[in-house]
């Protein structure tokens, strides 16, 4: 059978891209390798009964307010956010902490602890910048990626913008190091930038710094993250598209220049007779399901150098019979409530040394910590009075000693040690209190999500060469591909990795334009 | 597209607002963040717009033109710039408290930027409307 577009892989990404279409008149097929849908939202009972465990992405900071949302109507499929009061908690070596609140004054006062000046320096960064940013980070986000020259050119006519372009080239720390005086606050808000698996210490992040500095949100969906990709699903299914999953394309099949179609592991051919949509990482759709020589070789040159060499995360996923209990809940009592408390020493210098040996194969021995609790604002993921959570400590996927395969060895002994590093934190969490463990090593969360190459579970490193207009590669930031009727629509294109349904959103635009069909959404 | 309309109440005829409306440099001193002006001839001005968010400005260079006129009644402009095309018409109407005028206001985006061109506008067009309704009153309120 023919549809007008196939789409590889469902993923949200590819999910949306193909529920955008299907809603503007065209027969859409996605084809799901996996027996089911949601990629990186995905939502399983891997400890025990009851307990829903979020393997990947546990947290969608954009999809509630994102044109995605809207569009799609996925609140009437289904989909359905919480917004916990307290969002995160910064807990310190001695205990004193900083609770991250979306609202600036809550924050300015959390932030007076340490530092009034900081506070005021927070204060003024939003009065200065929190309308700008407000205004303009979603729809740099949901539309494909702004010229360098022409972010230049807006912002190099004014003192103000020139300003902001010296802060944009800025590492995140020297950043922070202008801005605030007090170690701690300095700390909460690098925390609120590495947690996404950008480096501390990388030039060219300054404005995605200052970003997070000025917003915060943490809305939970309710059910686990799988229930966004089965909300996308129905928005999908409800427009006459389709859905296969335990279909493994094997190939993309062209006809001289042309995508048309493509065949799948079992030797069943689909056509496509407008386009098909890639959602897997490049190197797969391209080297793989392409081959590289149907392609320009300077193409498949960008394909083979797109990265993916940055932190990954060692997981633990946790059933629990009571939540965590702070030490410094006895200062903070709202660190108990937040969804999730990250521990990342007392100084900025402590992540750039974990990324330091991150990069050099060494799983950090210090505490690089977030622990997310889903179900301390959502109860329905574990049975009544009971707990989830998810620990993430920050690991590298090639070890020194023994390189990937290495975790073998390790994992055992470092998630007793990472555990360790928690309770000297959450006292409570004791083995009784642990009523079963699920450890996720970098190698698995490859394994689990081919997309997730080295474990990086942002699609590719979230560095400045593949950020914005030079993600995945240079000239090939706005989703077509060289092979005519072949477009990408995955995390490792702008807006980039994460939940947030950028990528599908974008490429269903420019797809839409390529092929006059009504853009119902414009 | 986004759009506005605006009505509000001006204390003077509409022969004297209209003779106001045509005159791009009385006018331009209404609209809230004009910096500059250049009329080019009775129908076409090019203007330099600062619209700051925060503190970040955005500078627009528009060059605006009368497209259709009926006098003193009914005026469609176009300004188009780098980054937007903006449409206005305004409609004037005698009343008890002088001139009753309607405007609206298109604003198109265009190209890389269109989508934060049109959340902006979105988010900063009442404002605006209200203080060149403002401007307006005030400066037909002197003696």
């Amino acid at each position: 059978m023919a549809y007008d577009f196939v789409v590889v892989g469902a993923g949200h990404n590819g999910l949306a891209c193909a529920a955008y279409l299907a809603r503007g008149g065209a027969s859409v097929l996605v084809l799901e390798r996996f027996h089911r849908v949601g990629g990186a939202c995905h939502t399983e009972e891997v400890t025990l009964p009851g307990f829903k465990h979020n393997v990947c992405s546990v947290v969608h900071t954009h999809i509630p307010s994102s044109p995605v949302y809207r569009d799609l109507e996925l609140e009437r499929h289904g989909v359905r956010y919480v917004f916990p009061e307290h969002l995160r908690g910064t807990i310190f070596p001695d205990q004193r902490s900083i609770v991250m609140y979306r609202e600036p004054e809550r924050m300015a006062a959390e932030l007076a602890k340490f530092s009034a000046r900081d506070a005021d320096t927070y204060r003024q960064l939003i009065a200065d910048y929190g309308e700008f940013v407000q205004a303009t980070v979603h729809p740099l986000m949901y539309s494909p990626p702004l010229p360098p020259s022409v972010q230049a050119a807006q912002l190099e006519s004014t003192p103000e913008g020139n300003l902001l372009l010296q802060w944009q080239m800025s590492t995140p720390v020297q950043l922070l190091d202008e801005l605030f005086e007090s170690p701690e606050v300095k700390v909460h808000f690098l925390t609120r930038l590495t947690v996404l698996g950008f480096a501390p210490d990388q030039f060219g992040l300054g404005w995605i710094c200052l970003m997070r500095i000025l917003t915060g949100e943490a809305p939970i969906c309710v059910g686990g993250s799988q229930q966004l990709a089965e909300g996308l699903r129905r928005a999908l299914e409800a427009h006459g598209g389709k859905v296969r999953t335990g279909a493994a394309v094997k190939r993309i099949l062209l006809r001289g220049n042309r995508a048309v179609g493509v065949e799948l592991a079992g030797g069943e051919k689909v056509e496509a007779a407008k386009a098909v949509i890639t959602n897997v990482e490049p190197k797969k759709s391209f080297l793989d399901m392409v081959g590289e020589e149907h392609l320009p070789e300077a193409f498949v040159r960008r394909v083979r150098r797109y990265h993916t060499r940055g932190r990954s995360l060692f997981v633990l996923h946790l059933a629990l019979a009571e939540p965590p209990r702070y030490r410094a809940a006895a200062g903070n009592p709202p660190v108990d409530n937040a969804f999730s408390q990250e521990m990342f020493g007392g100084d900025v210098i402590e992540q750039v040394r974990a990324y330091q040996q991150i990069s050099l194969g060494e799983a950090p021995r210090k505490e690089m910590l977030q622990v997310c609790m889903p179900t301390l604002h959502d109860p329905s993921q574990a049975p009544p009075g009971r707990h989830t959570a998810v620990v993430w400590q920050y690991a590298p996927y090639r070890l020194a000693a023994g390189g990937p395969e290495g975790w073998r060895a390790l994992r055992e002994e470092y998630a007793e040690h990472v555990l360790g590093l928690w309770r000297s934190y959450a006292p409570n969490m004791t083995k009784d209190k642990i009523l079963a463990m699920k450890i996720q090593d970098p190698t698995d969360t490859e394994r689990n999500n081919d997309n997730l190459v080295g474990g990086v579970d942002v699609v590719g490193d979230l560095t400045p060469d593949q950020l914005g207009y030079f993600r995945p590669f240079a000239g090939w930031s706005h989703y077509r591909s060289p092979v005519e009727g072949l477009y990408m629509c995955g995390g490792y294109c702008h807006p980039g990795g994460g939940v947030h349904a950028g990528a599908g959103h974008n490429a269903a635009g420019v797809i839409a334009e390529d092929y006059r069909l009504t853009k119902w959404w414009d | 597209m986004p759009s506005r309309e605006a009505r509000f109440s001006v204390a003077a005829s509409p022969e004297a607002l209209w003779r106001f409306l045509r005159d791009f440099e009385a006018l331009c001193g209404c609209i809230p963040g004009v910096e500059r002006i250049r009329v080019v001839d009775p129908r076409t001005a090019e203007l330099r717009v600062k619209e700051k968010v925060g503190a970040v400005p955005l500078v627009v260079d528009l060059r605006a033109e009368i497209v259709e006129e009926t006098p003193p009644r009914r005026l469609h402009a176009v300004a188009k710039g780098e980054h937007l095309t903006m449409r206005i018409d305004v409609a004037l109407e005698a009343s008890a408290a002088g001139t009753e005028l309607t405007s609206v206001f298109d604003v198109t985006g265009t190209g890389p930027l269109k989508p934060i061109v049109n959340r902006l506008f979105e988010k900063r067009s009442a404002e605006r409307t209200a203080q060149f309704a403002d401007a307006l009153a005030k400066r037909f309120s002197r003696p």
